[in-house]
């Protein structure tokens, strides 16, 4: 019984982590109409800094400088890159590839100069171990999924209580009728590529202390998960989104119970694929 | 003049194995990864269809061979129609669902199906042999007359080089063709090709298939030259986990000119140069220098448009 | 009278035999060349730099005892393996046919020794494999390939009466799915069988997932006396912090092979209690007495301190004891070479013969005691030890005798054809 409550309770904690994840590509989408390949990168960039920034700003100080520094990066690189320019959507993928490359690769040449290794140990912020019957759940897990609900709260209120959000909805809707009434859609997109790097920043500097280790190439397993998830919950729909990454980790949790990891995924990954196949604009897409 | 350049250059490529031993190796490369730039090329540069899995086309050609030299105790040729029947069978299998899906939604597609992939020849590496991979030994290159070791190095050179004339062959024929004007309508306005009575969806197909042949072609010759396969040659993006990744399709295609019929093959070319360049002096600098490329590459592709 | 015809034939045999004798005095000085298989980057990245500065170290000594046939013996560095075996083997061949290597010490990789093996074979190259997969010397093995350290069997063989006696019987065994995990999965699993123990296994593929938080929950305590981990050095570290989360040091006995955490410093907390079968001590002061000389010698020589860390950085640890098999394979050839008077790859049938069956007698080039070669599977036999973390150091609590590692081998590479 407790291993089930135990499963069940790891499974809510990583689908409001792929949540953090999917919802960043999600308003991505939405906003600048590119499917972001960058976004494990930016994950991953999360992860190194709030690691490397973590002994002089400790744990807590890092989860807020790090994402801040990669929702700036995420900025200015929509501006450099992702700018104006109404272009065909897959050169737009192609960008955010060679952004993906060059990130990983300046991630790996840090890690080298200054570790001398390719991978990297996390050290726990906390260790508070709850006991669920003879077994325990680490208690810093808890406080990951407790930071992700409270963005995503936030989210959900900036997304529809806020003039910015109202100005986001428009873009979304239709950019050349936001630019008609005199939106700045080129800061508006760029902004939302900013913010939904930091959300894949913050939930890499979360992950890190939970996968215990940060590497260059581990933006690119969460990568490929979370565009399918962002995929089948309809590009650019919050809800969605939050359901499919709901699905998509109680399947696999459930599933590593019964078979092999390995299988477990690619049955969770089915499941998604079904998703897009019956319908195509996503679970909360209008098409 | 110009012909007796085009000769001399034929010539000598024939010839590398003979005149210039050491490059042996990195020509057998060039081959081989050449065809499979050559296949996306079919598929991206012909009909627009953005595939970040042609990977799986190539290593179920590896696997082909492979198994059916394991279990199957088959010939040379045996391995290499069977290798090629394998990615053509999951091609058509895969290209069924994919060609239906459109713009982000094929790119989601075709990569879902590679991770899918990937995550089940790990599942069952009693037959994959997993990350480990499995060595076997390859048929000896049964000709008219005469049986070829695959262990002598030119022989496979010749092997390598003759897949990719076969591959040059045959996409220069389709594009000469109905078949090739077809694609290209597609690629350039699908509406305007579906209005002309073209069957869009089948002509895909095609062009999925026959890519995922070509691939496959190259994943044979692959297997058989190496004696050897794994399961990590599914993995999409897996050709960026390592310091010196294998050239990339598709960074081969969008360098050397998407739809132009030696494109792949230089692009490929200038990415193994460039490998080269940084093995010795530093590994890890090729990748970074590969994003950089792409980037120049991409960037200056929609100024000029 | 010096005809035209006799002043042509003495020239030309003059010249000739010249030539020839100074082709002869050029062959002499020319250095044995020794070709590396380096993995720089991947997996094994970490041993393969510790194994190529051993064999730079273990060339020098060499050399400086007047070389091998009293010809100097040189190191050659392939590209970067990448822990790919397409790719090692690639890099093999090019050793051999464009770098004209006489020798090859090989990757630290299995799946790499087991691609390569066949080549040495047909480019009649003798190798020396470095992965510890027990199938390079059982079934993928061949006349020219030869294990200068252990394999998993042996280790296994050696420590299980041990392990019986002093730990218990009913295993949980979690490894991994690569040849290094599931070769000792299957070994224990027969010999616990055999005692009339408990084996569960749980396999965990390779690369392991992110988060192993599902897989600890597989493991069964109430049957588990002794959880045995069969991972790569990295795995094995996010393996005990997963189960230290779930307090698991302390309910079971915790096993594993020293290759998973060699590259690890023993002071975490996670390490705490667990225990290991190595095949060196780390520490210089638990090195058996008579052994402490050449252990001093080894230690200076390839650059670690007592405590098993890196003389140049001393918070790099060092796999002090896998690097032996690299180091053992240039004193093995040396041996082996001067015995039979080896000039050049001609000879190797009469090297092989004389590396069937050598045994070698403590020195420094045998730090880890005197040990032999199996004839029938090409493998060397030593001593094994097994140690405790205990108060953050490695501790040695047994040493084992080379002969109970002496497993019953089903290879036999000696019929083969050269």
């Amino acid at each position: 019984m407790e291993l089930w409550a135990l499963t069940l309770l790891n499974a809510l904690v990583w689908g409001l982590l792929w949540a953090l994840l999917a919802l960043g590509l999600s308003l991505i989408y939405g906003a600048l109409g590119v499917l972001n390949l960058a976004h494990g990168a930016l994950y991953m960039l999360g992860a190194l800094l709030s690691w490397a920034l973590a002994p002089t700003l400790s744990f807590w100080g890092s989860l807020v400088v790090a994402p801040t520094i990669v929702g700036l990066m995420g900025f200015g690189l929509a501006r450099l890159l992702l700018d104006t320019r109404e272009r065909d959507p897959l050169t737009s993928l192609l960008i955010t590839f060679g952004i993906m490359l060059i990130l990983q690769q300046l991630a790996a040449i840090f890690l080298q100069m200054t570790t001398g290794e390719l991978r990297h140990a996390v050290a726990a912020p906390v260790r508070w171990p709850i006991a669920i019957g003879a077994r325990f759940y680490e208690g810093y897990r808890v406080v990951a999924a407790l930071v992700a609900s409270a963005v995503l709260l936030g989210l959900w209120a900036l997304w529809g209580w806020t003039r910015w959000g109202c100005l986001l909805r428009a873009v979304r809707d239709n950019r050349e009728l936001a630019r008609v009434v005199g939106i700045p859609v080129p800061r508006v997109q760029a902004s939302v590529f900013g913010l939904g790097a930091a959300l894949a920043g913050l939930a890499g500097a979360l992950v890190g202390p939970i996968t215990r280790e940060v590497s260059p190439t581990m933006g690119i397993e969460v990568l490929l998960v979370s565009v399918f998830i962002a995929v089948a919950g309809g590009l650019g729909s919050l809800g969605g989104s939050l359901a499919v990454a709901f699905l998509y980790s109680f399947s696999e949790n459930l599933l590593t119970m019964l078979t092999d990891p390995l299988l477990a995924r690619a049955g969770a990954l089915l499941a998604i694929g079904l998703i897009v196949l019956v319908r195509p604009q996503g679970l909360g897409g209008t098409s | 003049m110009k012909r007796l350049i085009v000769l001399i250059t034929l010539v000598s490529i024939g010839l590398v194995p003979w005149l210039w031993g050491s490059a042996t190796l990195l020509g057998i490369n060039l081959c081989i990864w050449g065809l499979l730039a050559l296949s996306l090329n079919i598929l991206y540069g012909y009909t627009g269809l953005l595939s970040l899995g042609q990977g799986v086309y190539f290593a179920l050609g590896a696997y082909g061979a492979a198994w059916a030299v394991i279990y199957g105790n088959v010939n040379f040729w045996g391995a290499l129609g069977a290798g090629v029947l394998c990615a053509l069978g999951g091609a058509v299998i895969a290209g069924w669902v994919s060609v239906r899906a459109s713009g982000f939604g094929f790119v989601v597609v075709t990569l879902v199906t590679a991770l899918i992939c990937y995550l089940m020849a790990l599942s069952f590496d009693g037959i994959t042999g997993g990350e480990d991979g499995m060595s076997f030994r390859a048929p000896a290159l049964a000709l008219p007359g005469l049986a070829l070791s695959i262990q002598n190095l030119s022989v496979r050179y010749y092997l390598a080089l003759g897949a990719l004339l076969a591959g040059l062959g045959i996409v220069y024929l389709v594009s000469k063709s109905l078949l090739g004007l077809a694609f290209r309508a597609v690629r350039d306005d699908e509406i305007a090709a579906a209005s002309l009575g073209y069957d869009i969806v089948q002509i895909k197909l095609y062009a999925f298939v026959l890519a995922g042949a070509m691939a496959g072609l190259a994943g044979t010759v692959w297997s058989l030259s190496k004696e050897f396969v794994r399961a990590g040659l599914f993995q999409p993006f897996g050709a960026f986990l390592s310091a010196q990744p294998d050239p990339d399709p598709l960074i081969a295609v969008l360098l050397g000119g998407p739809g132009r019929l030696f494109g792949p093959l230089v692009g490929t070319g200038m990415l193994l140069a460039l490998r080269e360049f940084f093995a010795g002096v530093w590994p890890q600098g090729y990748a970074l220098a590969l994003g950089v490329v792409i980037l120049g590459c991409v960037c200056k592709l929609c100024s000029a448009r | 009278m010096l005809t035209r015809r006799k002043f042509l034939r003495t020239s030309v045999g003059a010249t000739l035999g010249f030539w020839l004798l100074g082709s002869a005095n050029w062959a002499q000085a020319q250095p044995i060349r020794v070709g590396h298989q380096l993995d720089r980057t991947g997996a094994v990245a970490l041993f393969g730099k510790w194994h190529n500065r051993a064999l730079d170290a273990a060339m020098k000594l060499v050399n400086e005892r007047g070389g091998i046939n009293g010809r100097p013996v040189e190191l050659v560095n392939s590209d970067d393996c990448q822990t790919k075996p397409d790719v090692g083997k690639d890099e093999f061949e090019k050793l051999v046919t464009q770098k004209r290597v006489d020798f090859v010490i090989g990757s630290v990789f299995s799946g790499t020794n087991i691609a390569t093996a066949p080549l040495a074979r047909s480019l009649k190259t003798v190798y020396f494999p470095q992965g510890i997969a027990t199938d390079i010397s059982e079934k993928f093995g061949n006349r020219y390939v030869f294990k200068s350290y252990h394999t998993v069997r042996a280790a296994i063989e050696s420590a299980h009466e041990w392990v019986f006696a002093n730990l218990g019987k009913r295993f949980t065994i979690v490894h991994s799915v690569i040849d290094l995990g599931r070769s000792q999965a299957e070994d224990w699993t027969e010999k616990i069988r055999a005692a009339g123990g408990e084996a569960q296994l749980i396999a965990v593929p390779f690369p392991a997932p992110s988060d192993l938080f599902s897989i600890m929950q597989k493991i069964d305590l109430a049957k588990t006396d002794v959880l045995y981990h069969a991972f790569t050095a990295v795995e094995t570290a996010r393996f005990l912090q997963a189960a230290f989360d779930q307090n698991l040091q302390s309910r079971v006995k915790v096993l594993g092979l020293i290759e998973g955490v060699d590259v690890l410093s023993t002071v975490e907390p996670w390490l705490e209690g667990t225990y290991f079968i190595s095949g060196y001590p780390r520490r210089a002061d638990q090195v058996p007495e008579e052994l402490r000389d050449f252990d001093r010698e080894y230690r200076r020589r390839v650059g670690i301190s007592a405590e098993g860390f890196a003389l140049d950085n001393p918070r790099e640890v060092v796999p002090i004891a896998d690097l032996f098999g690299s180091w053992q394979a240039v004193f093995l050839l040396k041996q082996a070479a001067e015995l039979v008077n080896w000039r050049s790859k001609a000879d190797n049938p009469a090297l092989i013969k004389a590396l069937e069956g050598l045994t070698m007698p403590a020195s420094v080039g045998f730090p880890q005691g005197a040990q032999f070669l199996r004839a029938q599977d090409h493998l060397v036999f030593h001593d094994h030890y097994i140690e405790r973390v205990e108060n953050g150091q490695l501790k040695v609590l047994a040493r084992i005798p080379r002969e109970k590692s002496l497993y019953k081998t089903g290879a036999d590479y000696t019929k083969e054809e050269f």
